[in-house]
């Protein structure tokens, strides 16, 4: 019986020193802290910034707040960059509602969808205290 | 303070816990604030409205008061209520509304009996635990007879949908009905507050949320336009826009809103249009329906 007592215990310290955070997803937690300016730095290769743009828009997209530039979702700007990276061609072409077209190197937009994609997440998790200041008849003086 | 939230949990425990509760103080307040915002423009500039001119705060009406605001930027700017009425003397959506009466009585009766039902909407369904807008349940019929369903016969954002709306908002209108919207469960008022904090929460390329333009930013300016308050912003929908000569939903606006803060629209059908429209009708509450808006 002690011994059982004994596991028990154990089990639920073991728990607390971990933070008994094993069902938590560790990409949105780490995207809160991290710094846009080091992680999606120009000096990076398109690769590198293409990798870091993909893990964190999935996550943007599952929450709903997913960025769009000109009319076109960053998953689709991606994915524009995936087929130019396979084509072997140096631009992208964005076409917007009204039918105005933007170019862009592969190196800025592969930038623009990192820095996105991790600033979606941040926001998302600000704005998860932060919304409260706006609210006239709560935080909200005037 | 103490004192008070005492009150609160002792009323509560005898009157039975009513999820209306912070919903309509989160109302008042609301109209608290839009009522001292339009008070007086000109002399509240500093405070309210720090990048207008005072040229543009010279045609404000003073003095708004709750009901007003069903008019959006007309209530308060006599230069756009001047230009409205002279644009048209008529409903410019007056064939819109003939085709919504044909197709409703074709086709929605079934499962919307009757038309006076815009202030009623939208409802919580119990059952599924869901929200349903009006755009849902005209949708859903829709669906159940499968009729036409993409851009050119029945969708979210325009078309036979939006037609069907704009009867049902005209015979609402008529009747004198208000905007009557209920909490009535617990799973109900989580859909309320989680619409709440998407309306207050900072999202898409420019930063800036729902509230940014139609709370604090309402009577101020935005690619040369005016911004509508929150307060009375459901009532008028569909809408008549004159740029493409056609009405659209609630749901068509709210996902242009969403394109130009540069954030992914979301689905229209989807929970969450559903619970920031039930959060904004719920604002709304109590002010009668209007009909004839253009933007």
């Amino acid at each position: 019986m002690t011994k059982l007592i004994k596991l028990i215990l154990f089990l639920l310290l073991l728990s607390i020193f971990t933070g008994c955070s094993t069902n938590k997803p560790k990409e949105p937690t780490k995207a809160s802290k991290l710094d846009i300016n080091k992680v999606c730095n120009q000096k990076l290769s398109i690769n590198q910034l293409l990798t870091t743009a993909q893990t964190y828009n999935k996550i943007a997209q599952k929450h709903e707040v997913e960025f769009q530039l000109l009319g076109t979702s960053n998953s689709k700007i991606i994915e524009k960059i995936n087929y130019a990276l396979k084509a072997d061609t140096k631009q992208i072409q964005i076409i917007t509602q009204d039918d105005e077209i933007y170019t862009f190197s592969l190196k800025d937009a592969s930038q623009k969808a990192c820095i996105f994609s991790i600033r979606a997440l941040q926001q998302y998790y600000n704005c998860k205290n932060s919304y409260h200041d706006d609210i006239p008849g709560d935080k909200f003086i005037y | 303070m103490r004192y008070f939230f005492y009150l609160f949990i002792f009323t509560n425990l005898l009157y039975g816990f009513d999820f209306n509760t912070q919903a309509n103080y989160d109302r008042l307040a609301l109209i608290k604030y839009m009522e001292t915002k339009f008070k007086d423009p000109l002399n509240n500039i500093y405070q309210f409205f720090p990048y207008s001119n005072q040229s543009q705060l010279k045609n404000f009406t003073k003095n708004i008061t709750k009901d007003q605001f069903i008019h959006g930027i007309y209530a308060f700017d006599k230069e756009s209520q001047k230009e409205k009425n002279n644009q048209l003397v008529s409903f410019p959506f007056a064939p819109n509304i003939q085709n919504g009466q044909y197709l409703y009585k074709r086709y929605i009766q079934q499962c919307i009996p009757y038309p006076t039902v815009f202030g009623d909407y939208p409802k919580f369904n119990k059952k599924t635990n869901q929200i349903i807008t009006l755009s849902n349940a005209i949708m859903q019929c829709a669906k159940k007879q499968h009729l036409d369903i993409g851009d050119n016969g029945w969708n979210y954002y325009s078309g036979k949908t939006a037609d069907v709306e704009a009867y049902i908002s005209s015979i609402s209108a008529k009747a004198k009905n208000k905007i009557d919207i209920k909490i009535p469960t617990k799973e109900a008022f989580n859909a309320y507050q989680n619409g709440k904090k998407e309306y207050y929460s900072k999202r898409g390329l420019l930063n800036i949320s729902c509230a940014s333009c139609h709370i604090q930013g309402a009577g101020k300016k935005f690619n040369n336009q005016f911004l509508s308050p929150l307060l009375g912003q459901i009532n008028h929908f569909p809408v008549y826009k004159t740029s493409k000569q056609d009405i659209f939903t609630l749901e068509y606006s709210i996902s242009q809103c969403s394109y130009k803060q540069g954030e992914t629209p979301h689905k229209p059908d989807g929970k969450w249009m559903a619970n920031i429209i039930y959060f904004m009708s719920y604002s709304s509450n109590t002010t009668p329906i209007l009909q004839d808006t253009r933007r």
